[in-house]
Formats: structure tokens, sequence, C-alpha cells
């Protein structure tokens, strides 16, 4: 019953962990100038972070090492500054990012500016990871986060084109702006496979005190889990299509947004829409201020654990602490949140090798998996993700300057 | 009298290697690709794009109006909305090159994105007042405006 239990909650956490303000705008702005022509690169993301969160928690699992760890351990210090450096540079831009999606939800419910609440929503984060435990943070703000579900529904009440919808899934040329619908392609990638998912994962795994017996609950987590989060990411691009679609609306503020659900659920449409983007990037704000922790602690060999008080493990605490409030600064001063999501998504794109590339050799290690490494799939599986990494290193950028205007 | 520095093989100036050389002819290939776009802006379309711009804020301002009328938003969201889409109108209305545009189309693309200007500022004032009858008649004139912008990217060529 536990365990069932255990893949129920894992299942939750997945939709906190893939809908926040990355996923949701890019899914927003790809419905609104592509119709349903990008719902493959939601399916391509999705299947990606099923495939890596599976291996970083078997990793962590068997090897009882995170990530971050494994990847010092094996491949030395003058190779692992460059995913630490990077790491670090994307979760602060991501941060900000999250920051600016509570922030806007705050402003869309209050008529406050979203500069005014960069700082309190920083504070009320770093409470929770001050005074709480992991399982609260996790769970707490996950369940919390299953008013996205309201997506889905909206989707379902606007009465979409299945075979049109069914037809995205597969890759298509667009018919125009070909450097905006590849950089949005690009994005959503990014969005849906952050590395701070997966060293937030493997952590996870770690605080959770997971062993063998929690290889099956691991391989199911992963796959559902993420497969609700990308449904969900799929429910809003195709409300964008058919709600800002017909209108020749072009999404490029997060006060858009507020729009989306209402012509499909009215008054509870506009409620939900501003609880699902500001629980959600709430959520992601916490995990991800907590994973530039954890990655730093676990990078100079510092104490950490959230469930303990801070003052035992004052270096970890002191990181997430300058992490979030100094990720709160550029929404305090104005940025473009939107703006600075797509930014952000599309340098994660371009991040990926840099953790993808040696996952794969772990996970062909005897010395961490014994006989759970990899077997030919799972090579082929996290191959094709390598291969695609390096395809966005060397797009990411280019479409960034050509179509992320 | 000046003579160019002789270099022997395998170096250029100031001691680079040839491999540095070649890394910095890469860069500047590079920065020459993409120096066009990056100093046009990121994603600049001319005059289309911006009638795009400004046919999305006006699609967007009549939106939150009719949501706000309907009762599924709140005035203080549609207020915030109503002003930012008058700010990025009026942006995109200073840069509006129309000289970009066919001839025949200059002056009618004119006239649309000043009436959509005008038209979302009015909705935008008559929301900070909550003034329900005029943010309607601005509304309806938002809506002409963003007829006439229809009109007129489907009469230019996508890109």
């Amino acid at each position: 019953m536990s365990k069932i239990l255990e893949i129920a909650l894992g299942m939750v956490t997945g939709i906190g962990g893939f809908l926040e303000a990355g996923s949701i705008a890019t899914a927003a702005q790809a419905g609104a100038d592509f119709g349903y022509q990008l719902i493959w690169a939601i399916g391509v993301g999705t299947l990606a972070l099923i495939i890596l969160l599976e291996m970083s928690g078997r990793l962590a699992l068997v090897s009882h090492r995170t990530l971050a760890d494994a990847i010092r351990e094996r491949f030395g210090v003058g190779y692992f500054i460059v995913p630490l450096v990077v790491g670090l540079v994307l979760s602060l831009l991501v941060l900000s990012a999250e920051i600016g999606g509570v922030a806007f939800a705050l402003q869309m419910a209050t008529g406050v500016s979203f500069q005014w609440w960069a700082l309190p929503v920083a504070l009320v984060g770093w409470l929770l990871l001050w005074k709480g435990t992991f399982g609260a943070i996790e769970k707490g703000t996950a369940f919390l986060g299953l008013v996205a579900v309201s997506i889905a529904v909206a989707a379902l009440r606007l009465h979409p084109d299945w075979t049109r919808v069914g037809a995205g899934l597969l890759p298509t040329q667009p018919t125009h702006e070909r450097a905006r619908y590849w950089f949005l392609a690009v994005s959503i990638v990014g969005a849906s496979i952050s590395p701070y998912l997966y060293y937030f994962y493997s952590a996870g795994a770690i605080e959770d005190h997971w062993d063998l017996s929690y290889l099956g609950i691991n391989r199911i987590v992963a796959a559902l889990g993420n497969l609700f989060g990308g449904v969900l990411a799929a429910a809003v691009l195709v409300v964008a299509v058919l709600v800002f679609g017909p209108r020749g609306i072009h999404v490029e503020r997060f006060e858009q947004l507020g729009l989306l659900l209402t012509p499909a659920l009215g008054r509870w449409g506009f409620v939900f829409l501003v609880a699902t983007l500001g629980i959600n990037c709430f959520s992601a704000t916490v995990e991800i201020a907590l994973s530039a922790a954890y990655l730093l602690a676990q990078s100079f060999g510092w104490e950490w654990a959230e469930d303990a008080r801070p003052s035992e493990h004052a270096r970890f605490s002191l990181a997430y602490t300058v992490a979030i409030f100094l990720a709160a600064v550029p929404i305090a001063l104005g940025v473009d949140a939107l703006k600075l999501t797509n930014v952000s998504m599309a340098l994660t794109a371009a991040s990926l090798p840099v953790t993808v590339l040696p996952l794969l050799v772990l996970m062909n290690d005897r010395y961490y998996l014994h006989k759970h490494r990899n077997g030919w799939a799972g090579n082929l599986a996290l191959g094709a993700v390598a291969v695609l990494s390096v395809v966005l290193l060397v797009v990411a950028i280019p479409l960034q300057f050509l179509g992320g205007g | 009298m000046e003579h160019e520095p002789q270099m022997r093989p395998g170096s250029t100036q100031r001691g680079r290697t040839r491999s540095e050389a070649r890394v910095a002819r890469g860069v500047g290939a590079a920065l020459a690709l993409f120096a066009p776009a990056m100093l046009t802006g990121c994603g600049s379309g001319g005059a289309r794009q911006t009638l795009q711009k400004v046919a999305s804020w006006t699609a967007t301002a009549r939106m939150a109006a009719d949501e706000l009328e309907a009762r599924h938003t709140t005035p203080r969201y549609t207020g915030k909305t109503l002003a930012v889409a008058s700010d990025q109108v009026a942006s995109q209305a200073r840069s509006f090159a129309p000289n970009d545009l066919p001839g025949a189309l200059r002056a009618p693309a004119v006239g649309a994105v000043t009436a959509a200007r005008q038209a979302i500022r009015d909705m935008s004032r008559a929301a900070e007042r909550r003034d329900g009858a005029a943010l309607a008649r601005a509304a309806a004139r938002a809506d002409s405006a963003d007829r006439a912008l229809d009109a007129l990217l489907a009469a230019l060529p996508e890109r």
C-alpha cells in the first residue's frame, strides 16, 4: 500500500516538476503561433525527461551517489567545473523566470505590479526552505499544483479536433516564420528537460533514502509522473490554439495568459489559471533554489540535507538563501519575465550535453551500477537523447537571435 | 618606412598559433553570420511584424474587455492588461516604418496603427476610471482597427 502511495505522490510531483513558467509560456506561444504543429516538441521533451530521470534516479539508488557526485568522482574536478558553472548560471536564470511567473500570477490576482512581488515571493520561498522538510516542500507544493488539471478540463471543453492534435505529434515543416518555429521547438525541449530536474530528482532519491527495492517505483514515477506533466503541457498548447489562434493573439507577455482559460471555464478559468501559474512556478522556485544548493554542496563536499536544521548545514542553507534572493533581483528591477523565460529555456537546451554525455558513460559503469547498468535499449534511448542534446547545443544560440524576438 | 613583421611558419601576428588564428576566424565568421540579426533586433521583420504585433495587442485588448464584461476576469486584471497593451502598441507605433510597405498600403497602415493606438489608450483610461460604457465604445473602435489591420496583413506576403 505504501508503495502505491509513493507512486501516486511521485506522479503528482511530476506535474509540479514539469509544468512551470517555461513549459506554460512556451506551449502557449507555440499554440498561438503555430497551431498544433509543435505538439511533437512536447512529446520529445517528455520522453527525453523520462529517460533522464529514470537513469539519474537509478544511478542514485544503486550507487548512493547523486548525479553531481558521480560526475565529479568519475570525470574529476577539472571536468566537473563545466557542469557546475553551467548548472549554477542556468539555475539562477530559470529561478528568476519562475519567480517572475509567481510575481505575474500575483499581479493578475491583485493588480499590483509584478516587480513589487519579486522579493516577497523570494522571502516566502526561503522561509519554506528554512523551516520546511524535503517531504513537505516536494509533496505539499505538488498537491496544490494539481489545480493544473483544470487546463486539461478546459482543453476537453473546447472540443479540439483530435485528428489534428494527433497529427501534431509528427514533426512537420512550418509554412511561415521558420526561425521562430524552431526557436520555440528548442525552447519547449529546453523547458522540459532542465538539468535542475534531474539534479533535484537524484538528490531527492538520496534524501528519501531510496534503495534497490525502489527500482520499479523509480521507473513508474519517472514515466507516469512526467507523462502526466507532458499531457498538461500539451493541454496548454491545445487551449492556446483554440483561444488565441482564431483571435490572432501572439503571446508576448505573461499578462495575456490570464485570458487563456476563461472562454472554456468562465470566471473559474481565470482563478484556475492564476492558481496554476502561481503554485507551479512557486513549486519550481523552491525546487530550483534547493537544486542549486545541492549542486554547490555536492561539488565542494559540504554537508547537505534539506531535512536537517539550517545551522547544522550552514553552507548548504546559505547557498539556497543567496540563490533565491539573487534570482529575485532582475524581476524586482522589472526585467521582462517572458523574454527571460524564453532565453533561459533556449540556453538550457544548449547546455544539455555537459550532463547528458557523462550520464551515458556513468550508466554503463560497472563500479556505480553493478548489474543495473544500461542494456542496449537504455543505451539506445540515452544515446538518442545525447544526439538530441548535441543538436540543441549547435542550434539553440543562433535560433535565439533569429527567432527569439 | 614600416615593414610588415616577419612571421614564423605556424604562427601569426602577436605570437598566436595557427589553431588560435583558426578559432579567431571561426568566431569572426560566426559574428558576421549573426551580426545582422543581432543588430536589427531579435526577429525584426520590419513593418509586417509591427502590424502583426499591433493586431495581436489590439485583439488582446478586445478580449480583455469582453471577458471583463462577461465578469470572467477582474477590473484590476483588465486595467493592468490594457495598460500593458497600450504601452506595447504605443512602442510599436513609434518604431513603425511604413516605407517598408508597398506604396498603396502605407497610408491605410499608418491610419490603422494610429486608430488602434488611440482606441487601446482610451480603453485603458476607461478601465482605470471603471467606466464600462466608455470601455465598450473604445473596444468597438479597437474592433474596427483590428479588422483593418487583419485586412492589411492579408494583403502582405508572408515572411
